[in-house]
């Protein structure tokens, strides 16, 4: 099946935000390609960026935001369509340590209020303790 | 099917477009005119490969050639000598204005050529600011109005791979016991010979492959391989003379193009240190290397304007009025300078139209670099290997007739469709960049997010190429008003473009005539010029994004 069609939800290592589109209309993205009214859509993202600590700058330009605050709406991005399952690739690698350990935390938190299922990929032991109900290692493509 | 099938199927789809028009429009019409001149059969002379031989050895044709590689060198050579002092007056120091300089200089090569043939006629022409010189309709002319066109070439090319050269490295070979003679030809000369080489390369081929320059400037005794191309079929009908030199001038581009493709400059990967302030010696040598290219640059864009001001008694706007009515009766345009000015407006958006669509769509073919990519990138790119002339003659001799049931020859749209030739290469060229430079993760994200591979297109590969897209849309009208080299064959008579319009007034005598053609020159030069220096607003707000 296409990508566009799988439902699944992916949080890119470095964001991925687009840089032509605003923070607001980035979280929009999905909703719009998922045919949602405008109404709606504004009521959404107003609460998405709300959830992830952002309430007030769906105005702004993305490349006006610090790191965490963009890994935050790329989170936000991901959500919004409500995917069946969302993978994060390395969501918090890119950050520095301080920032990561809040957000790992505050992530968890997001997807368990969303009530989405959620993958996440990280080379750091301790996030994985920190964000997972389940963790799961792996060496050379093998679980161990 | 799986997707990426589904994708490659989709592709070679939108592929069939460009490679459509480009089988049909230049593969088909240069191949036919290159198997034309060596391959038919000719009843007078036996096989074709004699016949060919036969109009290799005419003694018109040896002298064209010779004449070509002459103009050629020389040209280069100038260009080359006025271009490195200037390259190194704009790139290795800071001053106020240098910058505004710069764009000066680069001015001339974005004319139309007819405009700078016209304005060097109107230079040096007996009754111009020097005709008294006497050098109308001599080679020193033409060599003059190529030097005037690649001079900006040099300075681009050398300028650029001089500024990102470290001064420290001279430096530093002055402090190991150089004098500074010994330095610059030690140290600063090898690291820029690449780039020398490359921009005298490019100069070269722009040089050799120059027509409307020659056609108008060399009057009858000056013939290059592209005029006399052009003869061959306009005067003496002898179509196979018109195919054989084509191959000569085909081969010539591929030369050119080989050597231009072997020096490609490399990017010095030393810092860029700030350019520093001239000291007070410095300053007279920055002024004795601009002042001549100021002086060859100025003097014929002051003389066109001039001419196209001056009457029978003093100055006045007679000739441009003379534009908007009735043609002369002297000369051979039916009708009037504004009918081929809106012909040429015309002709222009629909070139523009066809450029667009296919450059966008090529680019956005190869953005992704595939083998197939790499195919179809070098198909459009072929056309900038073949010149203009060559082009118009393909069309000429192929396409002036029924082709699947559309009679091209009786409709006007041989004319915009040679023009989308000449721009798309150029097009496509400017495009492919902004297109690799969006980031494929972009997309990737955009596909989770539920677009489909055209709402990805849509929205996201669509507004970051804006800008970018908007440029070269630009600059391919611009180039498809001044275009000269393919439009002179395709044109119908009763049908000219304001470039065809110009070169015709120019070859008649009369104040009148000539004064109507710069009056018109001027304006096609506004016009274009306007358009490029939008152009490049366009281009240089790219990438101010992230």
């Amino acid at each position: 099946m296409p990508v566009h069609r799988r439902g699944f939800g992916l949080v890119f290592q470095d964001g991925q935000l687009f840089p032509h589109l605003s923070v607001g209309a980035n979280i929009a993205f999905g909703l719009e390609m998922a045919g949602m009214g405008r109404a709606a859509r504004t009521a959404r993202v107003a609460d998405l960026l709300d959830m992830v600590g952002l309430a007030g700058l769906g105005d702004r330009g993305v490349t006006e935001l610090s790191g965490g605050q963009r890994q935050r709406v790329a989170l936000a991005r991901s959500l919004a369509p409500r995917p069946r399952l969302l993978a994060l690739d390395e969501p918090l690698s890119s950050l520095d340590a301080n920032l990561r350990a809040r957000l790992a935390v505050e992530v968890r938190d997001i997807l368990h209020a969303e009530g989405t299922t959620g993958l996440v990929v990280t080379h750091d032991p301790a996030e994985a303790q920190v964000m997972a109900h389940r963790v799961l290692r792996m060496s050379d493509g093998h679980l161990l | 099917m799986s997707p990426s099938a589904a994708s490659t199927r989709l592709w070679w789809v939108l592929a069939a477009v460009p490679v459509a028009f480009l089988t049909l429009f230049f593969l088909w019409p240069v191949g036919a005119v290159l198997a034309r001149g060596l391959l038919e059969a000719d009843a007078g002379t036996g096989s074709g490969i004699a016949a060919a031989l036969e109009v290799l050895t005419r003694e018109r044709t040896v002298r064209a050639i010779l004449t070509t590689v002459g103009l050629a060198l020389a040209g280069t050579a100038g260009s080359l000598g006025l271009g490195l002092p200037a390259a190194w007056a704009l790139s290795r120091f800071r001053w106020r204005g240098a910058r505004t300089v710069r764009a000066l200089v680069t001015v001339p090569f974005v004319l139309p050529t007819i405009v700078v043939a016209a304005a060097f006629s109107a230079l040096l022409s007996r009754s111009g600011l020097l005709g008294a010189w006497g050098l109308d309709q001599s080679a020193l002319a033409i060599v003059a109005a190529l030097v005037f066109f690649n001079v900006s070439v040099v300075v681009r090319i050398v300028g650029g791979a001089w500024e990102s050269l470290s001064p420290r490295m001279a430096d530093a070979a002055r402090t190991l016991g150089a004098g500074r003679a010994t330095a610059w030809w030690r140290v600063t000369m090898p690291a820029l010979r690449p780039a020398i080489t490359s921009a005298a390369a490019v100069v070269f081929l722009f040089c050799s492959t120059s027509f409307a320059l020659v056609l108008i400037l060399g009057g009858s005794r000056i013939r290059t391989v592209e005029t006399e191309i052009y003869l061959q079929v306009n005067q003496f009908l002898d179509l196979r003379a018109a195919s054989v030199l084509a191959l000569v001038q085909v081969v010539f581009v591929g030369l050119a193009l080989l050597v231009s493709a072997r020096v490609r400059p490399r990017r010095a990967a030393t810092a860029v240190e700030r350019a520093r302030a001239p000291r007070r010696a410095e300053w007279v040598g920055i002024a004795a290397a601009l002042t001549p290219v100021f002086l060859l640059l100025a003097a014929p864009v002051y003389a066109l304007v001039e001419r196209s001001l001056r009457t029978a008694d003093g100055y006045g706007l007679d000739h441009y009025a003379a534009l908007f009515g009735e043609p002369p009766a002297r000369s051979t345009l039916p009708v009037p300078v504004w009918e081929a000015a809106v012909n040429s407006l015309v002709s222009a958006v629909v070139a523009t139209a066809i450029a667009g669509v296919i450059g966008v769509l090529t680019a956005h073919l190869v953005a992704a670099r595939t083998r197939r990519a790499g195919l179809l990138e070098a198909l459009v790119m072929l056309p900038l290997g073949v010149s203009a002339v060559v082009v118009g003659l393909g069309l000429l001799l192929t396409l002036n007739r029924n082709v699947l049931g559309v009679d091209l020859r009786a409709s006007w749209w041989l004319v915009p469709i040679a023009q989308a030739m000449v721009a798309l290469p150029l097009m496509v060229r400017a495009l492919v960049p902004a297109a690799r430079a969006i980031d494929p993760g972009l997309r990737a994200a955009a596909a989770t997010l539920g677009a489909s591979p055209w709402r990805v297109w849509l929205r996201v590969d669509a507004p970051l190429l804006r800008s970018a897209t908007g440029a070269s849309v630009a600059f391919a009208f611009a180039i498809a008003m001044g275009e000269f080299g393919a439009t002179a064959f395709v044109a119908r008579p009763d049908r000219p473009t304001l470039p065809t319009a110009i070169g015709r007034l120019l070859s008649r005598p009369g104040l009148e005539n000539v004064g109507m053609a710069f009056a018109a020159s001027v304006l096609l030069a506004a016009v274009t010029a306007a358009v490029m220096l939008a152009s490049e607003r366009l281009r240089t707000t790219v990438g101010a994004e992230l």
